[in-house]
């Protein structure tokens, strides 16, 4: 329940971690997290004391996991490991706490392979990698395997590179199956990321006898490495003449298919002595049964017909080293899953509306909050509805973001009349045809009328005279090259500073939500990054009814959720309504989290 | 929350069945015993305690034997619910005084009882004992400790019972004794379980003390309770937190990393003369849980050498020094070495005149085990394995072989020299003297040496 509280001001929170420390000292690992929880919740707008509580939280977890049954530790690490994932450096001296126990189970064994990985740093790196090759080595040939995986993935994040490709290439002459199959996988990612290390590598590799790889992925990566080092390898080719003898028995298609580039590639480098076995390769391809085989098969065919220099060009053209593999997870559903700490969904590594079904959602579920209130919007969207029958598609459009303003104002107001949606619309558009005191339907009409900028705009005359009217475009279109573009074009129009609420600094834990919240104004965002306390975004609107590639606001804008603070850079080619949009753009920010 | 609550035996038959919420199919054991039995990952890993199946989460603790499930729908805590399962556990074994599967079906109906009481419509009420005294009648049929086959060594390394083996500790906390008076007694055991890694050349890499002081409480009227530990005890010696308790650690202190506490010890006292004062609920629980990284005196030291004598034989030295006092004694002491991939056939020689030892190789997993039923302080063993190899040696056979494994038991020696210095129990009556044990217990969790 705490932690659902947003206190009032920073010694409130200090107040409520007082009182829970000593939850943090509990035997029972369920208040723990909890307390944790709260803590996190708590201080997250704080950067300093967030980072602080990690410091402290550190060593009771760390009791948990060591004391208790291994399924009560497995689920503390499942927390831990997420906090590792979120805070790696807090947690790399700790890196020790993380080696594998001789009696642990493999659920837990696994689970710490993944956070040494993530702990690794220049620091501690030879001496995890160290300990991982002993796993390596180890009887359990799962584990086994999870760690030589672990050690490829510190090796591509880039630490000591060259220690670790000593490791691998000795994981290759330990001739156990599977490690050799797991280690080819890693030492071709490696060559992707690092090709400066292929002379090591190749020569290396070159011994490994094919007998002794087994398995299709491992199998895969030797192909890819034999037809690319073909020139380093004296004898690529008549390896790969092995592999092609035995075509038929090679049941996965995905070996079949490096084989065949494997192959072609090879030919490319030393033609005299491929071109038989390319033949061969060829004509099994274009026999075989698996739909994608054949038709790469035809491919090359058809494409060493066109020409071996075109084929070259399309089959083997010069390759990047591969500088980011790409990440499994991305940041957005860690941030959910750090939404829902203390929940099956940190053990299950994705958000609760992944694994559970609807109805079970419930209570858990903050989206679902509003569903109470849902008979009175309703009652209200049909109302409005009625009221603009005659608006044209572009009305349509902006009606679906009146429900959301609408809503968050009757949640406030709760019975409040008429007035308040179109009040909110007006604040949420910001168009400047403020209506005179509407407390009577027929007003309320003309209010939204008015805001569609299609007529009456004269009933206010005190402050349409003085500004030209503002809609804004609801489907503006612009691409990230042609902002950059128009954003080094244009001057900094103005610059404001605004303060932000405590709602707002506190929901704002990720660029996300205040992206929707921007959406419903019709202010897009292009980009955006950071992390807390420090975000920048850069949003862009469009006036409705411009010509494309005219009439936009470009925004630069910074917040610091710590000091609650933003600066707003605007940027537009609309200089005589900038003022105008700089009034839609601050109150659509001051609105979020209200 | 939790939909369902069962518990089935390691051959998946259902030995008590609850279901508290009927959201989730009455299938739901039968699923989950073929999930855990056939998981789908790589060989030889075991499910995890948490999994989902169509939307279905399972979540499990596994006991002297027994699977403990519960079932949910919903997002829960997990730990909440692994904790309630091993509460759950707790106030079984509280109740039935052994736990296993003929201890449950004979009390079956007691258990129900319970389940009833502990939680409803899926939420947990209350898990302690004591509370439950008063509103559970039925009495539990105790089974003949001496006729459950004495699984020694081997059940207190067994997940989950920590405790040492003896009568005493097997009695129901609530049954009667058949004598008519209830014999005043309070046990409290300092359990220590030490994790410690060698490196080839004879190095510690990593050092680990987990303890806990466990109590069990068979007294009436719950008086209050004084538990004193050593007063140079320093707690958080662990580097820079800005929540240190005070106390620069020197040597010949004993110094904890962390420590947390149950739920009713009061620490008003502590951080003056380190005592815990406390009203034991009845039945058995942790008081305090600690952790210790701070160098300590490992109790054994093992020696192994490989090294080839011919073109197909190797020969494996082990050697064991035990390096604790001679008044104490190691009791099953157990060395697993698995043995290179090639091995055929291990011959093992014994030191002259050993007595008590026995060894045994395991052709299907190539692991030799080499156990000592009694090891005295200050002693030290040898073994010569003269293995045959089917393959020619290569230069590997060492990376092949080990890591040298050890389990024991060491009575009455704890590694992290945290000792009770004394037991009050704070009652009017001046004659009343109950039965006071203190044991201390060192448990070998992961000694590894490597080769």
């Amino acid at each position: 329940m705490v932690a659902k509280y947003v206190p009032e001001d920073p010694n409130e929170t200090f107040d409520i971690m007082n009182l829970l420390e000593d939850r943090l000292q509990h035997a029972n690992s369920a208040v723990v997290l909890a307390t944790i929880k709260v803590f996190l919740n708590l201080t997250m707008s704080m950067a300093d004391v967030h980072q602080q509580v990690y410091e402290r939280i550190k060593a009771p977890l760390m009791t948990l996991v060591s004391s208790g049954s291994p399924e009560q530790s497995y689920a503390v690490l499942c927390h831990l490991h997420l906090l590792v994932m979120r805070a790696p450096v807090l947690f790399s001296s700790d890196y020790k706490h993380f080696y594998c126990r001789y009696s642990d189970p493999s659920y837990i064994k696994k689970l710490k392979l993944e956070m040494l990985t993530a702990v690794a740093n220049e620091n501690n790196t030879y001496e995890i990698v160290t300990e991982l090759s002993e796993y390596a080595a180890n009887v359990d040939v799962a584990i086994a395997r999870e760690s030589i995986r672990a050690v490829g993935k510190i090796a591509l994040q880039q630490y000591d590179v060259n220690a670790i490709v000593d490791r691998l290439l000795q994981f290759l002459e330990m001739e156990k199956d599977y490690v050799t199959a797991e280690t080819l996988v890693l030492v071709k990612d490696l060559l992707r990321k690092y090709p400066q290390w292929s002379q090591d590598c190749i020569a290396v590799v070159g011994n490994v006898s094919s007998k002794h790889v087994q398995e299709p992925k491992a199998k895969a990566a030797l192909l890819w490495m034999l037809g690319e080092y073909a020139l380093e390898m004296p004898d690529a080719p008549y390896v790969l003449e092995g592999f092609v003898e035995s075509w038929a028995e090679e049941e996965s298609p995905e070996v079949r298919l490096e084989l065949l580039t494997a192959v072609a590639k090879c030919f490319f480098r030393r033609a005299p002595e491929t071109q038989k076995i390319l033949g061969a390769a060829l004509a099994a391809a274009l026999s075989d049964a698996h739909q994608d085989v054949h038709d790469r098969g035809l491919l090359y065919y058809r494409l060493l017909q066109h020409g071996v220099e075109t084929a070259e060009r399309v089959i083997n053209p010069p390759k990047q080293a591969v500088s980011v593999f790409a990440d499994t997870q991305s940041s957005e559903i860690k941030d959910r899953i750090f939404d829902e700490f203390n929940t099956l969904a940190v053990v299950y590594q994705q958000p609760s509306y992944m694994f559970l079904d609807k109805e079970h959602r419930g209570a858990f579920e903050f989206s679902d909050d509003t569903s109470t209130n849902a008979s009175v919007t309703e009652s209200s969207e049909t109302m409005l509805a009625s009221q603009s029958v005659d608006a044209n598609d572009n009305d349509l459009l902006l009606s679906a973001s009146e429900k959301e303003d609408t809503r968050g104002n009757l949640v406030s107001n709760g019975s409040s009349s008429y007035v308040a949606p179109s009040n909110s619309l007006i604040d949420g558009l910001g168009s400047f045809t403020v209506p005179p005191a509407a407390s009577s339907l027929p007003t309320a009409s003309f209010a939204i009328d008015d805001l569609l900028g299609l007529s009456l705009s004269t009933n206010s005359p005190e402050s349409t005279l003085a500004q030209p009217s503002l809609v804004l475009n609801a489907k503006p279109a612009l691409n990230p090259g042609a902002f950059q573009q128009k954003w080094r074009q244009l001057p900094v129009a103005s610059t404001e500073d605004y303060g932000l609420s405590s709602q707002a600094a506190a929901n704002l834990t990720g660029p996300q939500p205040l992206l929707k919240h921007m959406q419903t104004h019709l202010i897009h965002c292009i980009a955006s990054g950071g992390q807390a306390p420090n975000f920048k975004f850069f949003f862009f609107a469009q006036k409705s009814n411009a010509s494309t590639g005219l009439g936009y606001f470009l925004v630069e804008c910074i917040i610091n959720v710590t000091a609650r603070k933003c600066t707003v850079n605007y940027k537009t080619d609309e200089s005589d309504l900038l003022e105008s949009f700089a009034a839609v753009f601050k109150s659509a920010i001051l609105n979020f989290g209200v | 929350m939790i939909s369902q609550f069962f518990v089935l035996s390691l051959r998946g038959d259902n030995i008590i069945f609850r279901d508290y919420r009927a959201d989730v199919p009455k299938s739901s054991a039968e699923i989950f015993f073929r999930k855990v039995k056939f998981w789908k990952g790589e060989e030889g890993e075991e499910a995890p305690p948490v999994f989902n199946v169509d939307g279905v989460n399972y979540l499990h603790v596994k006991v002297a034997g027994l699977l403990f499930v519960a079932t949910s729908r919903v997002n829960v805590s997990p730990s909440l619910v692994l904790e309630l399962l091993q509460r759950i556990v707790r106030v079984a074994k509280d109740y039935l005084g052994v736990l296993n599967e003929e201890s449950l079906r004979k009390n079956f109906v007691l258990v129900y009882e319970l389940l009833d009481e502990t939680i409803d419509f899926g939420y947990p009420q209350t898990t302690s004992t004591e509370v439950l005294k008063s509103y559970v009648f039925n009495e539990p049929i105790t089974i003949d400790a001496a006729r459950i086959p004495n699984l020694g060594a081997a059940a207190i390394f067994m997940q989950g019972s920590r405790r040492m083996p003896g009568t005493a500790v097997t009695k129901s906390v609530v049954a009667n004794e058949p004598g008519g008076k209830k014999r005043e007694e309070i046990f409290v055991d300092i359990i220590e379980k030490i994790s410690v890694t060698f490196s080839s050349s004879g190095y510690i890499l990593t050092s680990e003390v987990d303890g806990t002081i466990q109590m069990k409480s068979y007294l009436t009227g719950n008086p209050e309770i004084r538990l004193a530990l050593n007063e140079d005890l320093s707690i958080g010696s662990g580097g820079g937190s800005n929540y240190e308790y005070g106390g620069s650690g020197g040597m010949g202190m004993v110094m904890l990393d962390d420590c947390n506490f149950h739920e009713s010890v009061r620490l008003d006292d502590f951080d003056l003369d380190r005592t815990l004062t406390l009203v034991p609920p009845d039945g058995e629980f942790p008081v305090m849980n600690y952790r210790m990284t701070q160098e300590f005196k490992v109790p054994f030291k093992v020696y192994p050498t490989i090294s080839d004598v011919g073109a197909f034989k190797a020969e494996l030295v082990l050697k064991v020094r035990a390096e604790f006092a001679n008044t104490i004694t190691a009791n099953s002491v157990v060395l697993r070495v698995p043995l290179p991939k090639s091995t055929t056939r291990a011959t093992f020689q014994l030191e002259l005149g050993a007595s008590g030892q026995s060894t045994d190789f395991k052709e299907s997993n190539k692991m030799m085990e080499w156990s000592l039923r009694k090891v005295t302080g200050g002693s030290e063993h040898l073994l010569r394995v003269k293995l045959t190899l089917s393959q020619e040696r290569n230069a590997n056979i060492k990376k092949e072989t080990g890591p040298v494994s050890m389990n024991f038991t060491i009575p009455m020696y704890n590694a992290s020299r945290l000792q009770v210095r004394y037991l009050q129990i704070v009652k009017k009556s001046k004659t009343y003297n109950p039965y006071r044990w203190v044991r201390y217990v060192t448990h070998a969790n992961s000694y590894v040496v490597r080769l």
